[in-house]
């Protein structure tokens, strides 16, 4: 296991302080200011060590052979508050997250695969992964969770200790007592994690030796929020500390509203972006990751207190010459027809094509955002195609097509929660994409391709004949004409058979004209009681 | 603490000779709720005999064995992890077991049984040490505690290494057998706590069958001598109701003869969460959101009814005449055992709730 070496002079520094009996005498010159990762280093030193005992080496018992993403350290500190007495300034503890997710992070492909979780996106079903390890622990918590972490065989084994230490019943539930769940997890399954996961790699040695980076600038960024739409602007980014800087972003959406925002962000790990405001009083948080590229981030803002809803964006440097498209917010064009479709990206020159049997006329256009009129041929190949401004491919990015074949409701499968004056309902947004069949005119075979998101009528019905018997489309809540579905109370309904919750089993179904044509799509809702408040909130 | 103890149960017992003697005894229903009640409530005037306080920490009290004479309610509270013995006659707190056996050690009950003579309590334990950077599991295990052990009662033997995942000890009426139930279930010897049975419920080998799945929190022998859970399994020949392929089966153990057997019942279409024999052995009464009637010797559903909320438990009345109904908010309904019809509501005070607490009945004389 290796240490930081500013953990390690730390942690030396803080048991020298306490054989001398802390009575070293200080010089009076001006210290230089604390980095917030060095603070953290401190913190770590002085609270950490108290019960994770340093080796000869300075490593920490336990805490060093442990990585973890900030939103995991931040829980591990909260549990140590909650469970252990520890008890930390929020500055102390805001530092200590800084330094451990610096020195004892994940490298950027090791977070790919599991961002939703980080971002807080809903209606996640995770899949892939051996269906026991799934069940020993993703029948509690997101798998992400666990493939979150790094850590080797015995520590994995030490952590099945601690569930067992704060959930004592645990091998009681569905899906552990039909196993031997202890035994299992104290062997194959701890040995299964250290293999996926383990603390000590070639690629995270070579992440910790890199160079920190500077995101100082001006980004173009553009968002979409499922069911609202597009907005896009410019933030300016100016760095007050290492690693710390403050945002000013010009916002402006697709409905025309302006938002002009200024909030704080962190960089963790050298690509971990959090940032954290206020919009009308209302408290956001910003989710994402610096690529691989070094000048663009993806990731997603949310309300602290709703993170379902939310805007998935991309960051492009715009201080660096980069020329290109990002967004088009039309995807789909229908032979025949002229539409209005708004292109978004940056440092836009040069010649509007969208290929072969589609003329473009250009009504407005700036390096930024092009507005042009897309005039559809009759006879024009239908499938996906790329759309290019000048040499900037923005590959695959619109649809000609003549008539809708189907359409599917997105999520396919989505959890609202009931709510309560004490915890917030957790709503759930849908949207209804279209698709055509292709050249063989058959749904659901290779040559079929997205036409894009498409308005549509929104109704609810019950899911199945137990739904229908309970009446759950009457209690479990309403969906407003753009797709948002809104619980209602949680609680024993005394109006229902049984006194039951507003809980319910729904099908969301979305009624689209294509012409003369009336076309529908289904997804399934289930309606279900509160998140314990802990898990409610957000950042 | 021990001369507390002391003083505690001589108070008891002079309060029981001062009992007037040859009062009638009566049946009460016993159970609890949040967030430190206890109560008996007399079925017959459909109303709150009395009402107890336990002892302080305050916490969810769930399991309550009565001693066989009615006397002592044992209820383990404050999040399981105390086990607190009230005589109910006087109110007094009789008995508490100190169940770590080392410093820093967490520990909670998971079952618990009182030997049929009254003496010893049988608690199934599991512990956990808390170092000071990491738990430590530790194997499970079942303490045996003498019952006039006061308010700090110490382990007096434990037998380590028990089989995990038990959530229920019970005794054979002639207390020769220790039966030890979770997703398997095992008889042992009650001095030793040698394991002289084991017999498989999760690896239950039957063609097209899954392996049984028991859950069960609340015993309920005591007006028919016979422990009864629900057990779930999945049938690839049945597929007739929304829970598709699964079947309802009673595990059924008689602690007089100390026979067991498992057989699916037929009809019953609706979740069972607990369910009790009559007197008589002849009918099963259980349900959530219904109350069904099951014919045992037919191994068939009599008859079910709509509940008008879900109910976690369900027991009858001693001379199989009435079914009573519990568990979570502050109704006991009683049921009529022949027609299943509603015949009465006992309410809580203020409407306590209930919430997982046992519901057990007891005969005993109050002596008022």
């Amino acid at each position: 296991m290796r240490l930081p070496a500013s953990l390690k002079a730390m942690v030396i520094a803080a048991v020298l302080l306490a054989l001398a009996g802390c009575g070293e005498d200080k010089k009076a010159e001006a210290p230089a200011p604390l980095t917030l990762r060095d603070l953290g280093a401190e913190v770590v030193a002085r609270e950490c060590s108290l019960c994770h005992r340093a080796a000869a080496d300075g490593s920490l018992s336990r805490l060093s052979g442990i990585r973890k993403t900030p939103e995991g350290w931040e829980m591990t500190l909260a549990r140590m508050e909650s469970t252990r007495g520890v008890k930390l300034s929020p500055q102390d503890r805001r530092a200590a997250v800084k330094f451990l997710a610096d020195t004892q992070g994940l490298t950027p492909p090791e977070t790919a695969p599991y961002r939703y979780e980080l971002e807080r996106r809903p209606h996640v079903v995770e899949s892939g992964h051996n269906a026991d390890v799934m069940s020993m622990c993703a029948r509690c918590h997101a798998f992400a969770r666990v493939a979150l972490q790094r850590r080797d065989a015995e520590e994995w084994r030490l952590l099945f200790h601690t569930h067992l230490g704060l959930w004592p019943t645990l091998e009681y539930q569905a899906l552990a007592r039909d196993r031997d769940w202890w035994e299992e997890a104290q062997g194959w399954v701890a040995t299964a994690l250290g293999k996926y996961f383990p603390y000590d790699t070639p690629a995270w040695r070579e992440w910790a030796a890199a160079p920190a980076v500077d995101l100082q600038g001006r980004w173009r960024f553009v968002g979409y929020m499922p069911g609202e739409g597009f907005a896009d602007g410019i933030m300016t980014v100016t760095r007050n500390a290492i690693d710390e800087y403050g945002v000013a972003a010009e916002e402006q959406t697709t409905g025309g509203a302006a938002i002009n925002v200024n909030y704080a962000a962190i960089v963790y790990s050298k690509y971990e972006w959090r940032g954290r405001g206020k919009l009308d009083n209302r408290e956001f948080y910003e989710v994402a990751a610096l690529n691989a590229d070094g000048v663009t981030m993806t990731g997603r803002t949310y309300w602290i207190d709703a993170p379902e809803v939310g805007s998935n964006f991309v960051a492009v440097r715009a201080d660096r010459g980069l020329q290109r498209p990002l967004a088009v917010t039309n995807e789909g064009l229908k032979r025949g027809a002229s539409t209005e479709i708004t292109i978004l990206g940056v440092g836009m020159k040069g010649e509007v094509s969208l290929g072969d049997g589609v003329a473009v006329r250009v009504t407005s256009r700036s390096e930024d955002k092009i507005i042009v009129m897309a005039e559809v041929a009759t006879d024009a190949t239908l499938g996906r195609r790329d759309v290019r401004v000048g040499d900037a491919v923005m590959a695959q990015a619109v649809a000609v097509y003549d008539k809708i074949d189907r359409i599917e409701v997105a999520p396919g499968q989505a959890t609202a929660r009931l709510g309560s004056d004490k915890i917030a309902p957790v709503s759930a947004q849908f949207e209804a994409v279209a698709y055509a069949s292709g050249d063989d005119g058959i749904a659901g075979t290779d040559d079929d391709f997205r036409i894009g998101v498409v308005a549509a009528a929104w109704d609810i019905a019950p899911y199945d004949a137990e739904a229908a018997r309970m009446k759950d489309h009457l209690y479990a809540g309403k969906i407003t004409p753009r797709g948002r579905f809104l619980p209602s109370e949680a609680g024993r309904n005394p109006e229902r058979l049984y006194g039951a919750s507003n809980a319910g089993d729904l099908n969301v179904i979305a009624t689209v004209t294509d012409g003369e044509r009336t076309l529908s799509g289904k997804a399934r809702l289930t309606v279900t009681k509160p998140l314990p408040p802990m898990q409610r909130g957000g950042a | 603490m021990r001369r507390r103890s002391a003083l505690t149960i001589l108070g008891a017992l002079l309060l029981a000779l001062a009992a007037p003697a040859g009062a009638a005894e009566k049946d009460y229903i016993l159970t609890a709720a949040n967030p430190n009640k206890l109560y008996l409530i007399d079925p017959k005037k459909r109303a709150v005999a009395r009402a107890y306080d336990l002892p302080k920490p305050d916490g969810a009290p769930s399991f309550i064995e009565p001693s066989p004479d009615g006397r002592i309610a044992y209820v383990v509270a404050n999040q399981a992890r105390d086990i607190i013995g009230i005589e109910l006659t006087s109110g007094m707190e009789v008995f508490r077991a100190h169940m770590p056996q080392a410093k820093n050690e967490r520990v909670i009950n998971f079952g618990l049984t009182v030997s049929p003579d009254g003496a010893k309590i049988y608690s199934y334990e599991i512990p956990v040490q808390a170092k000071l950077d990491r738990y430590e599991a530790q194997p499970n295990r079942i303490a045996v505690y003498v019952a006039n052990g006061g308010l700090d009662a110490k382990a007096e033997a434990v037998f380590v290494n028990m089989p995990r995942r038990i959530r229920l000890l019970l005794f054979s009426k002639d207390g020769q057998h220790l039966y030890a139930l979770g997703s398997n279930f095992y008889t042992l010897d009650p001095h030793t706590g040698r394991i002289i049975a084991a017999y498989p419920l999760r690896q239950w080998q039957e063609p097209d069958a899954s392996p049984y799945d028991m859950l069960n929190f609340w015993p309920t022998p005591e007006s028919s001598g016979v422990f009864m859970a629900v057990v779930v399994d999945g049938r690839a020949e049945v597929a007739r109701s929304y829970q598709n392929t699964d079947v309802t089966a009673l595990f059924h153990l008689d602690l007089r003869q100390g026979v067991f057997t498992v057989s699916p019942i037929k009809g019953v279409q609706d979740t069972l969460f607990a369910v009790a024999a009559s007197a008589d052995k002849r009918f099963a009464f259980g349900g959530f959101r219904t109350l069904s009637k099951i014919d045992l010797k037919k191994g068939a559903l009599v008859k079910r009814i709509d509940l008008d909320r879900s109910y976690y438990q369900f027991n009858v009345s001693r001379d199989g005449r009435e079914v009573y109904i519990s568990g979570a908010m502050c109704d006991i309904v009683i049921h009529d055992a022949n027609n299943l019809e509603k015949k009465a509501v006992v309410l809580l005070p203020d409407c306590a709730d209930m919430a997982g607490a046992a519901v057990r009945v007891v005969r005993l004389d109050l002596g008022k």
